[in-house]
């Protein structure tokens, strides 16, 4: 039963139901003109595309919404599930005695948390088993007892289990299990409901007047509504998965000491139970080191690829021959699409070790440093400045140029007085798009920044390795070891956090600049 | 006719500033102008008339090579400047058009204050030795342009703010301003009002007595007005060339008549 009604058995079961909708509707259309075309009222594709899309639209929108909020709603009843009196989440009485009535609340919040992520892979896990055939729905109703046992077993399966397993945790993942199965036939098997009466009461509805063209028009627009709307929304989810975490770890770890902290020192403290003496946590987890790594890359590569970038734009717009400009546009785009990976794989292998043989193994002892990064980056940002500044020069009215050249001017006392202070703005805004690029760059960086797991202050010397925000957020997230019960793994969706907001902000700038510098040709 | 007052001015040098001979322009393959020959004498105004489309422009865009700028125009035949040919690769354009200014069809202040767009050729070309200097070019220029009352108190103002026949005025200006020996106007007059047209035309008539002026326009009247010489174009290629006296009271050809009466056009 519920082998049948999963998404992509649905999707497709729809997706024939809608083809075959359409040809049924078209010949009905045909059948019901009674040999006059003329006596329709919108022609029978439309008619046969209007049996389609309200098969297919409607269900699949259904679909899309249910997966999405799936996962919410079972996060809303796994909190149900878990009242504060569960026997884990106990404080013990040594606890209730020494803490004061605020630490004993975040304590309590901490533990439930850690309670209900814990629930949360135990039925994941459990879920996994019996798919693999491990064990038979009955044998799991009747695990009880010999819990330490069973989470080896899970573990010897292939599945993730991270914290102990208790009881308790145990009843709250079955029943997790219970519903998330539930939840996962009755979405396609409602979306399943939603096509066939799409499909039948759309088939009915055709006859000689039945306006199919505006309604067709109408499901379009509909449509294109709800695909922008998506991206939207997408944003938000990403800022939504975010944002949570952060929060938590910004009132654990305090947000001042976050961003004004200047050491980076992940000890593998777990959330809500700090390990320092005075009940502090012992991992240290300081933005500024991390951002100052960022921002001191980013500048030497907008360094390198501002000038050049400008520059090779000015030249292709003002001075390239056509067939010069037919060689050398495509050339450099060729160059905006090699993967920021290779770039890297470049930085490690050859400028890094150019770069220690020039200036010598006292001043730079790596070959990864800000140099050897921002270089590199500055080189794949050029090709990316050099079109966003050559579509804002070309933006110039070529009068403007007929009248700095009718007045005697040379070309590049035309493109110095008239076409670059025209222009400025647009640069300016390019500029600063690059900047964002530059800071959320990854790749590069982590093969030739450096990869320091502990890093104090700021390293002033730019043949020195340091250490991102991006290249932490790598590091943290593929390395082994420490689940999202730890503090440092928190602190990573902050620096995520804290980068979406910069590159946001810078965004935002560019955007309010480039607008400016379009109205003043209006 | 009997409207077309007639400036009895007799024509003040004789001496050929520009001569064009066997001049063609394409445009890709269009053939925009035909084999036209005309002398532009110096200290003289010429005026150019013609239905829309039928080259003038384009001719008079040849007379500072600022056909160079378009890559499909392509122009042939030989056309001087004293004495000089002006398409020898030898010539440097940013001489000729310091000597050959031009003020376009369309209005194209930069988008600077009033005082850097008239200020533009003499700090380029290093007319005035000091800001003083510089000032008086610019507010000569202004005036002479029938714009300086308008601006005066708002120099720093952008000049791309100004209405349509400000900006055009200020274009005047600014050609004015480097002190041009030959100075082309693309119908200067076309968004003026009547009062604002006859400060341009004195300042044309002014003009001449130094350089020589070729004007582009398509009122008939205002040929008649300021020219001594009338060149009429007809699909590119140069119908009647004359004094200006003699074309509008006595035309040769018979497409001349019909458009200076309103027939053709
Ligand atoms: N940049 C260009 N590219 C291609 N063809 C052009 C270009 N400029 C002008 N032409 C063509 O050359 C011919 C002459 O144009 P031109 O602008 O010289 O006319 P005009 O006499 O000045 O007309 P108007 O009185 O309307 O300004 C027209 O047929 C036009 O289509
Ligand atoms: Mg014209």
């Amino acid at each position: 039963m519920s082998a049948i009604f999963n998404v992509p058995t649905v999707l497709l079961i729809v997706t024939v139901l809608a083809v075959a909708g359409y040809f049924l509707g078209r010949s009905r259309a045909i059948a019901a003109s009674g040999g006059d075309r003329r006596s329709l009222h919108s022609l029978p594709k439309q008619h046969g595309w209007h049996v389609a899309l309200a098969t297919f639209i409607p269900s699949v929108l259904l679909l899309l919404v249910w997966v999405f909020l799936s996962g919410l709603v079972s996060n809303i009843y796994v909190g149900s599930l878990v009242s504060d009196d569960l026997p884990d989440l106990r404080l013990t009485a040594e606890q209730r005695e020494t803490l004061t009535e605020e630490e004993q609340a975040i304590r309590l919040d901490s533990s439930r948390r850690l309670f209900i992520s814990g629930a949360q892979t135990l039925a994941t896990a459990i879920e996994g088993y019996v798919r693999n055939g491990s064990a038979t729905e009955a044998q799991v109703e009747a695990w009880r007892a010999d819990l330490a046992p069973l989470r080896e077993r899970l573990r010897a399966d292939g599945q993730v289990v991270s914290t102990t397993v208790s009881q308790g945790m145990l009843n709250v993942a079955r029943d997790l299990r219970t519903f998330r199965n539930r939840m996962a036939v009755a979405g396609p098997l409602i979306a399943l409901g939603l096509a066939v009466g799409g499909f039948a009461l759309s088939l009915m509805a055709i006859n000689r007047d039945f306006r199919a063209r505006i309604s067709v028009e109408r499901w379009i627009r509909g449509f294109l509504v709800f695909a922008s709307t998506m991206a939207i929304l997408t944003t938000v989810a990403i800022l939504a998965s975010i944002t949570l975490p952060s929060l938590t770890f910004f009132r654990e770890y305090g947000f001042f000491n976050f961003l004004f902290g200047l050491e980076w020192a992940p000890a593998g403290d777990t959330v809500g139970a700090p390990e320092g003496p005075n009940g502090e946590y012992e991992s240290a987890l300081g933005f500024l080191p991390l951002i100052w790594g960022t921002l001191y890359i980013a500048f030497v590569a907008l360094l390198v690829a501002v000038p050049l970038g400008l520059f090779a734009a000015i030249y292709l717009s003002e001075f390239a021959s056509p067939r010069v400009r037919s060689l050398v546009k495509p050339a450099l785009e060729i160059l905006a699409g090699v993967p920021t990976i290779v770039y890297g794989i470049f930085a490690l292998v050859t400028i890094g070790p150019f770069l220690q043989a020039v200036v010598g193994s006292t001043i730079m002892p790596n070959t990864v440093s800000v140099m050897t990064a921002g270089v590199v980056m500055g080189m794949m940002l050029v090709p990316f400045v050099s079109s966003l500044s050559d579509d804002v020069i070309n933006a110039v009215p070529q009068a403007m140029r007929d009248g700095s050249l009718g007045l005697g001017a040379t070309p590049s006392e035309t493109v110095t007085k008239v076409i670059l202070p025209a222009a400025l703005p647009g640069i300016v805004g390019a500029i600063v798009l690059a900047a964002s690029r530059a800071i959320g760059e990854t790749m590069i960086v982590v093969l030739a920044a450096g990869a320091l797991s502990n890093v104090t202050g700021l390293e002033a010397n730019p043949f020195g390795a340091v250490v991102t925000v991006t290249t932490r957020i790598v590091a943290v997230l593929t390395g082994e070891g420490s689940g999202f019960d730890s503090i440092d793994v928190l602190a990573i969706f902050a620096l995520a956090f804290t980068l979406f907001f910069i590159t946001l902000g810078l965004n935002l700038l560019a955007q309010r600049i480039v607008a400016k510098y379009r109205e003043q040709y209006e | 006719m009997n409207d077309m007052q007639l400036t009895e001015r007799t024509v003040g040098s004789t001496e050929i500033k520009i001569s064009a001979r066997g001049c063609q322009v394409y445009y890709g393959s269009t053939h925009a102008i035909k084999d036209v020959d005309v002398d532009i004498n110096d200290k003289t105004v010429t005026a150019f008339i013609g239905p829309s489309g039928c080259g003038k422009s384009t001719f008079l865009r040849c007379l500072n090579r600022m056909n160079d700028t378009i890559d499909v125009a392509r122009v042939e035949g030989d056309i001087r400047l004293d004495g000089e040919d002006i398409y020898d690769p030898k010539v440097d354009v940013v001489q000729l058009r310091a000597k050959v200014g031009m003020v376009f069809q369309k209005p194209n202040p930069f988008p600077k204050s009033i005082y850097d767009n008239v200020a533009y050729g003499p700090r380029i070309h290093g007319l005035a030795s000091n800001k003083a200097e510089l000032d008086g070019i610019v507010e000569s220029s202004l005036k002479r342009a029938a714009i300086w009352n308008e601006v005066k108190d708002r120099l720093d103002a952008p000049g791309t703010g100004l209405s349509g026949g400000q900006q055009q005025r200020l274009c005047i200006a600014r050609a004015v301003a480097t002190s041009p020996e030959v100075l082309l106007m693309d119908e200067p007059c076309s968004a003026l009002d009547p009062i604002a047209t006859a400060q341009v035309e004195e300042l044309i008539d002014e003009l001449r007595e130094n350089f020589s002026v070729v004007i582009v326009t398509h009122s008939m009247q205002q040929a008649a007005r300021v020219s001594q010489k009338t060149a009429f174009f007809h699909l590119g290629n140069l119908v009647e060339f004359g004094d200006t006296g003699q074309i509008f009271t006595n035309p040769k050809d018979p497409r001349t008549e019909s458009y200076i009466t309103g027939r053709i056009g």
